[in-house]
């Protein structure tokens, strides 16, 4: 069961779950959500472990709508120089594709997330 | 603040004032006109800044001030005192609950390895580095997070430090609305899911200045 926890004050974050049996709650927890992207929350989805920004919300579907691009890192630099023939080997790998930059939705009962109010500052 | 909260049917609940400490608000949350009123307005005397540059010297912001005569003149504002700035953020504490924080370092203790997790139970601090840019994060309670990278001489330069609360601070300390877990849990999340946006709406400390907790 997907659960949302929103980072909050006074007696700390809010955990939401997403309960089919329970409509009234199930309402209640989207019109959240949907309140919280208006004001400029971040809501960070977790996609197959790793944390992803949801662009937007569909509240009739209860979806959140995620980039859907392959994760880049960073490839060090591993040309190595030949003394004695001084020609230079590249073992460099071409770094992977960036992909299609579409977009993926993800039902929020089969997901965790976490929501960041805006900063005040600091 | 909760019972508050949930009679204003305010589910992103309502930071926790203290007497004598003024409370910045993001101006997004519904209450956040209610918060600033509680400070008393600045009287206008007709002086107008003119220019504002930090001194390294004096390791303070210098300020030029034109008077109503149209007469110049210039003055420091102090730069923050560390011991200081952390005694009143000490005092800040009475603003979060021990529960608050207990369900904070659970949350974070799901969401890094179990030895990076000790690290910060017995520190305070913990460091991840960003397979998307190469940056190492040092992630530290009640302090801005350190951002660095290595200078290709076999240090880390620090880049600079990454000042961020969600929903509200206090005024000249480095205490957030939230407890100080949860503000870590914001760095750190931001960090892995939009480190962009994280560095976007950080405020970005000079290593040098005294805000910046080093």
């Amino acid at each position: 069961m997907g659960q949302l926890s929103i980072l909050s004050v006074s007696q700390g974050d809010i955990k939401i779950s997403f309960d089919n049996k329970d409509a009234a709650e199930t309402i209640r927890a989207k019109r959240i959500i949907t309140d919280a992207m208006r004001r400029g929350y971040a809501l960070l989805v977790e996609v197959d472990g790793v944390y992803q920004r949801a662009l937007d919300f569909d509240e009739s579907k209860g979806e959140y709508v995620i980039a859907d691009w392959d994760p880049q890192t960073v490839q060090p630099d591993l040309r190595l120089k030949d003394a004695e023939t001084e020609t230079q080997e590249t073992t460099a790998q071409p770094g992977p594709k960036k992909g299609k930059r579409g977009r993926k939705r993800i039902p929020i009962e089969s997901t965790n997330a976490v929501g960041i109010a805006r900063s005040a500052g600091g | 603040m909760a019972m508050m909260a949930d009679q204003a049917n305010e589910w992103c609940g309502l930071p926790t004032p203290i007497d004598g400490q003024r409370l910045i608000v993001e101006p997004s949350h519904p209450a956040s006109a209610v918060y600033a009123a509680m400070v008393a307005p600045e009287v206008d005397d007709g002086r107008k800044v003119v220019n504002i540059w930090y001194s390294r010297k004096y390791k303070s912001d210098i300020c030029m001030v034109r008077k109503p005569t149209g007469e110049l003149t210039w003055g420091i504002i102090p730069g923050a005192h560390h011991a200081g700035k952390a005694i009143a953020t000490m005092g800040c504490s009475v603003a979060w609950s021990i529960e608050a924080e207990a369900k904070a370092m659970e949350m974070l203790a799901g969401l890094i390895p179990g030895h990076l997790f000790k690290m910060y139970f017995m520190t305070g601090m913990f460091l991840q580095t960003s397979a998307r840019s190469g940056v190492t994060y040092v992630f530290r309670r009640l302090r801005p997070t350190i951002a660095m990278r290595p200078d290709g001489e076999g240090d880390m330069k620090i880049l600079c430090t990454l000042c961020l609360h969600p929903i509200g601070y206090f005024q000249d300390t480095w205490a957030g609305s939230l407890c100080p877990t949860d503000d870590v849990i914001a760095h750190l999340l931001l960090m892995k899911g939009d480190e962009h946006l994280y560095w976007k709406r950080a405020n970005q400390i000079p290593p040098h200045r005294p805000e910046a907790g080093l």
